[in-house]
């Protein structure tokens, strides 16, 4: 027993060597990586904060929504207009708020108006859900396009550069580390990976809470929920103002990855490649959230880049379509190998040491191992709640 | 939160109907704060029904559910359970992926307070809420004996231990009535001893009011207090397990049924 503990703590030890390796690449990454690869990095990061919101929502408490597209939308422009240039001469206006401030406020803006929709959805589930919320992509849509002295229009609108304290995420000052001239995206790198790791442990915290606990109750056993005091309406409230939340986060960080937005960003396509992220990273999961965030982005970029190694890519089709049936055949394959995704491959390799008993005496399901008796019966005392 | 001791629950009138058929006919009784209250009746009486229109799960066309007094009927299924109502389920049905300690946590979420942001940030309120309450369901768990897997996935566990794991989690919400829907089903004499065992001491140690559906007649007669035995949603006969026992509308109900020589009995076939 004791060796096998010993080969656990190794292989725990082994796994935490690999996260502090990985982080410290991470952080050094900008020193060595050229431009295309650090942007890249940023859009995921991005990304990835979007799709952890939707799978909250869709993972984690079951409800499924294509309106993913239109809380992006909300965040980014929210953002741009909030940060954007007062000055009209150079398009449609904005507030000329510290784009600090723009951000949050994207975050709490997205949520509200999440808040204010939840009513609806929280009342409804499945495929029904799925049908309303597709109403508000369109909807989106539709205010993207008329509201363009706010959005742009159908042209869009510039979003203006992120900063902090006068410190810009832009090539605009000189700023050299160890020889390497760090420009806009060697600073955005860090920016993403900082408000990843922030919302990835906010996150990982909210799925182990009591929250979390009730998020995948109501979606498995609603009925169950309910008489077991939880309230499923204010449940499905609180998945869906979260991912919101992150979802305005994820918005902004698009709106300053790309430097402008447009209606066509925020299409029902976005909405559903986010349920792709999530299905195949793997549902109600943080890791899944990243790992699919990070694929779903990084796919369509490196055979558009890359494509031209594999034959036929090029002349056959056009690296946009390889990148589809790429995408589309990785898609299959994570469901047909990993229905649990992504972050169940990973966690093949990182996995909780079994408890003893589990290892000793496997039972049969549904078999009929005697119940151990309670073995201290006065240990049960009347308690008053805890409060 | 109030003190919470026994509660008295009184049924009056109660009826459901689904289409043609009424589950529940001008259903009437009351059960007595401390009482492992017995009910009993053949397949499809429509003892499960009565759980759900106590927990507001289904709402009676007429009749009004009292706990202490207090009307249940318009309630929702949470607000019933903020109440003090605990209740385990006839089918257990734990496919996820989830541990016995997540499942019995899922118990506390009323007692729990912490908001969604407060949770978010790791507050030290928040963590030390959860661990108090980890703290009092392994105390629960170690009761039922469960405390040695408490890490497991739920499914792992063998179906006995499965059924435990859902009547441990309505007891984790501290309730004054504890509703059971056949917690002996499918479970060997053994087992069945062992739940018996288990529900007398909930009682006593917890100052509890139980309401318990069950087959096994052996087990009901040997720990129930008191009898309501429904046929087709009617309440055919109430009283104390040797008067019910007795009474010639409760051998006929079961006539026919193969549980007729248990009820006679009162044993275990
Ligand atoms: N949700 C429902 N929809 C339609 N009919 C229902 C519903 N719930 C119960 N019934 C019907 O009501 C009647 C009583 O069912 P109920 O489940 O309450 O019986 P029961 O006494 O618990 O039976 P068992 O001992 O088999 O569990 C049955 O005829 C059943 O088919
Ligand atoms: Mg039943």
């Amino acid at each position: 027993m004791s060796d096998r503990l010993q080969k656990w703590d190794s292989r725990l030890l082994v796994t935490r060597a690999l996260a502090v390796l990985g982080v410290l690449l991470l952080l050094v990454a900008p020193l060595y990586l050229e431009e295309f690869w650090l942007r890249l990095g940023f859009t995921a990061c991005g990304a990835a904060i979007g799709a952890l919101g939707l799978n909250i929502l869709t993972g984690a408490a079951g409800q499924l929504s294509l309106a993913h597209a239109f809380f992006l939308a909300v965040g980014a422009v929210t953002y741009s207009w909030l940060a954007g240039d007062p000055d009209p001469a150079i398009g449609p206006t904005g507030l000329g708020w510290p784009p600090v401030v723009a951000m949050a406020m994207a975050i709490v803006v997205t949520a509200a108006v999440g808040l204010l929709v939840s009513p609806i959805s929280s009342r409804l589930s499945g495929l029904y859900l799925g049908i309303a919320s597709l109403a508000l992509v369109f909807i989106g849509q539709h205010l993207l396009a008329t509201l363009s002295g706010i959005t742009g229009g159908f042209q869009g609108r510039s979003a203006p550069t992120f900063s902090v304290f006068g410190f810009e995420f832009s090539n605009q000052s000189e700023l050299l580390v160890l020889g390497v001239p760090f420009g806009r995206y060697e600073r955005l790198w860090y920016l993403g990976l900082l408000l990843l790791a922030v919302s990835a442990w906010a996150g990982r915290n909210l799925l182990k809470s009591r929250h979390g606990r009730a998020f995948r109750m109501i979606r498995d056993k609603e009925l169950a929920a309910a008489v077991s005091g939880i309230s499923v309406r204010r449940g499905k409230q609180n998945a869906f103002v979260v991912s919101s939340a992150l979802a305005g986060l994820s918005g902004a960080l698009f709106a300053i990855a790309i430097g402008s937005i447009a209606p066509v960003s925020f299409s029902l396509d976005v909405s559903i490649q986010y349920l792709v992220m999530i299905v195949i990273g793997g549902m109600g999961t943080v890791t899944g959230s990243i790992l699919g965030a990070a694929v779903v982005t990084a796919l369509p970029i490196l055979t558009q880049r890359y494509g031209g190694v594999f034959p036929l890519v090029g002349d056959v089709v056009s690296p946009a379509a390889a990148a589809r049936y790429l995408y589309g055949g990785a898609l299959i394959a994570v469901l047909m190998l990993q229905p649990r995704g992504l972050a169940a491959v990973a966690g093949l390799v990182r996995r909780r040491a079994p408890s003893n008993s589990a290892s000793e005496a496997r039972p049969i399901a549904g078999g009929r191992a005697p119940v151990d008796p309670p073995t201290d019966t006065d240990a049960l005392e009347r308690k008053a709640p805890i409060t | 939160m109030s003190p919470q001791t026994a509660a008295p629950l009184d049924i009056e009138g109660v009826t459901v109907a689904f289409g043609a058929v009424k589950a529940l006919d001008d259903v009437s009784f009351s059960v007595q704060s401390g009482h492992v209250h017995g009910v009993i009746g053949p397949n499809g009486a429509g003892k499960s029904s009565l759980f759900n229109v106590i927990s507001g799960v289904y709402r009676p066309s007429a009749g009004e559910v009292r706990l202490d007094g207090m009307a249940l009927t318009k309630l929702r299924p949470h607000e019933v359970a903020g109440l003090g109502i605990g209740r385990s389920f006839q089918n257990v049905d734990l496919a996820g992926e989830e541990s016995v300690l997540e499942s019995l946590l899922v118990g506390r979420h009323d007692l729990m307070r912490s908001g969604v942001t407060a949770v978010m940030l790791g507050l030290p309120r928040a963590r030390r809420e959860e661990r108090e309450h980890k703290a009092r369901v392994t105390e629960i768990a170690d009761f039922f004996g469960l405390a040695d897997h408490l890490d497991r996935p739920l499914h792992e566990l063998p179906y006995g231990q499965q059924k435990l794991v859902d009547v441990a989690r309505a007891v984790c919400m501290e309730p004054r009535l504890l509703m059971l829907d056949e917690p002996a089903a499918g479970l060997d004499e053994a087992e069945t001893d062992t739940i018996s065992e288990i529900i007398l001491d909930l009682r006593s140690a917890l100052d509890l009011t139980v309401l318990l559906i069950e087959h096994d007649m052996g087990m009901v007669m040997k720990i129930c207090d008191h009898l309501t035995v429904l046929d087709f949603g009617r309440r055919i006969s109430d009283g104390t397990p040797s008067a019910v026992q007795s009474d010639p509308a409760v051998a006929s109900a079961y006539l026919g049924t193969g549980e007729a020589a248990e009820i006679e009995t009162g044993t275990a076939p």
